[in-house]
């Protein structure tokens, strides 16, 4: 399931060239923080939860779900909206604010996370 | 734990509810040292606030007080007044949250804090005691900014629905009964207020549904600032689909610059005033009041005399009590917008931060995205990406993105169905 939300994310944005360079406000980049005290992983993904849903379990939204997504599939992915070079309607501005090391601290969060839709009776069983 | 005792508890709800745990919410017992955590308001920022403490934590008690039996989402009430959405497309209630999070709901309005006795008053059930206390009660309105305008009106015949409900459904039958060619007047307000674009998506959403029903009716925006978010798209489509510039335009912006800031009704004769002393008379008025911190804010003290609660945006706690928390648009969080979206990311900080302190722990360190969405028409999407981080005690916006592609009718149609899927996304995210 996961393999196809991913193909389809790519079409989309293929067929459309979108050019997502025109921000329209200054970027302060990710590396002016990388001195800060760390954000946890949880805190970082837990803000893709509006989108991709709780602890990134909706699975039957047009968003992809995050939960139990490999982490090396993460961190490439992430890395390529970061870099622009897989264009997209919106993560690539999504993705420009974070740090490497925080791209990675998510990707062990939605790594963990138990890969099953948040619907069921018990939702927090696997919860991390 | 001196909450609600047990005996009046039963009184209440009687002895078969307490059999199936606290207010028949839960199927688990709290030992009697469990923390109580209890939040005022039942909205975006009170429901995730107790939904992600719950996920954090099995074992403490969470209690929401909270007058409305059910929630009507104000994200995607705009589209209310066409019927692309109905009401009850936008209303949930509080069953998933009593059930699934075992979080206790008072019906019943919060009217004032002992802060020494760390209990919140309440109208009809008394003090009710917390360990930490989370205050999210949203905005309230200064309708005293327009003369002649007030709360009375605003639930009569002079709705400025900008809170989901019953004013959102009499601005729609006024909209759908207004006379062939009639004008319907909209006061947009000075910022800060609730969600910038919503405004002009409510006029758009309006005009759409006048295109189709009363195509010489007109929609005059008046406006007490000189520009708003999303103003190239919301022009770029107000040219391409209402005539907008034209003599024929179904929708017209008037800046405050150029006299469109609103001081005055005149209910009885229908008829708004301008700053410039100009009588604009109109079928339907719908003026959106300047926006301040709840009232409960003010009454308890926590806004400090301020127009907005201060607060630590390390994790919302209050200045004035730190046990107790403030989040969403009641606070002072600027630069960031007011936004449901950065309110449930304000709880999630704030029950970070509580579940924290149970361990002796200090709060982590937060981020705060604000990744939105608005509509001009079925047929056309906005997106918009913020970032906001903490340094030295300050809010500081690391980035903050609108869409801007004009020219590509395809990307409008995908943005469009994009922010109807994080409408839903969203209400889930808080409530299922």
């Amino acid at each position: 399931m996961k393999k196809t939300l991913l193909v389809s994310l790519i079409s989309v944005s293929a067929l459309f060239g979108m050019n997502s360079a025109n921000a329209s406000g200054a970027l302060i980049p990710a590396d002016k923080f990388a001195q800060d005290p760390q954000i946890p992983g949880k805190m970082l993904g837990d803000n893709c939860s509006a989108c991709h849903g709780t602890l990134g379990r909706f699975y039957d939204e047009s968003m992809p779900p995050l939960a139990g997504i490999p982490r090396d599939v993460f961190i490439k992915l992430m890395q390529d909206f970061k870099n622009e070079v897989r264009p997209s309607i919106v993560m690539n501005h999504v993705a420009k604010v974070f740090t490497d090391k925080e791209i990675e601290r998510m990707a062990d969060y939605f790594a963990a996370q138990a890969d099953r839709p948040w619907k069921e009776e018990n939702v927090l069983e696997g919860a991390q | 734990m001196n909450t609600l005792s047990r005996r009046e508890l039963m009184k209440r709800f009687g002895a078969a509810g307490l059999s199936m745990g606290l207010f028949g919410a839960s199927k688990e017992a709290w030992s009697k040292t469990a923390p109580h955590i209890v939040i005022v308001g039942g909205g975006i920022g009170g429901v995730s606030a107790a939904k992600y403490l719950r996920i954090l934590d099995k074992n403490v008690k969470i209690t929401i007080i909270e007058p409305n039996l059910e929630y009507v989402f104000c994200p995607g009430s705009n589209e209310v007044l066409n019927d692309f959405v109905s009401i009850e497309d936008l209303t949930v209630n509080y069953e998933n949250i009593k059930s699934r999070y075992a979080v206790n709901i008072v019906t019943d309005l919060a009217t004032d804090i002992d802060y020494a006795g760390k209990r919140v008053k309440t109208k009809a059930n008394g003090f009710i005691s917390y360990d930490k206390l989370i205050v999210a009660p949203g905005p309230d309105y200064k309708f005293g900014d327009i003369e002649g305008y007030s709360k009375q009106l605003a639930e009569g015949d002079f709705p400025h629905a900008w809170k989901a409900g019953p004013q959102t459904m009499k601005l729609r039958e006024q909209i759908h009964n207004m006379p062939k060619g009639g004008v319907v007047a909209i006061s947009s307000p000075p910022m800060p207020y609730r969600c910038p674009p919503a405004p002009y998506e409510r006029a758009s959403f309006v005009a759409e549904w006048l295109s189709h029903h009363n195509p010489t009716a007109k929609v005059l925006i008046l406006d007490s600032k000189n520009s708003f978010t999303f103003r190239k798209h919301y022009i770029d489509y107000w040219t391409k689909k209402r005539g907008f510039g034209t003599k024929e335009a179904m929708i017209e912006w008037v800046p405050a610059e150029k006299g469109g800031r609103v001081t005055q009704l005149d209910a009885a004769n229908k008829t708004l005033v301008t700053a410039d002393g100009e009588r604009i008379q109109a079928d339907v008025i719908n003026i959106i009041p300047a926006h301040t911190a709840a009232k409960f804010t003010h009454d308890t003290g926590l806004s400090q005399g301020n127009e907005w609660v201060p607060i630590d945006p390390m994790d919302y706690r209050s200045m004035v009590d730190d046990d107790v928390y403030v989040v969403g648009d009641a606070t002072e969080s600027s630069p960031m917008v007011k936004t449901g979206y950065l309110a449930s990311n304000h709880s999630k900080a704030v029950a970070q931060s509580i579940v924290n302190s149970f361990a002796g722990k200090p709060p982590v360190q937060p981020l705060y995205t604000n990744n939105c969405v608005a509509l001009a028409g079925e047929d056309y999407g906005m997106t918009i990406t913020d970032t906001f981080r903490v340094q030295n005690g300050k809010i500081v916006k690391q980035y903050g993105h609108q869409s801007t592609e004009l020219d590509n009718d395809a990307l409008h149609h995908i943005r469009a169905s994009l922010a109807m899927n994080w409408q839903r996304a969203f209400r889930r995210d808080i409530f299922e």
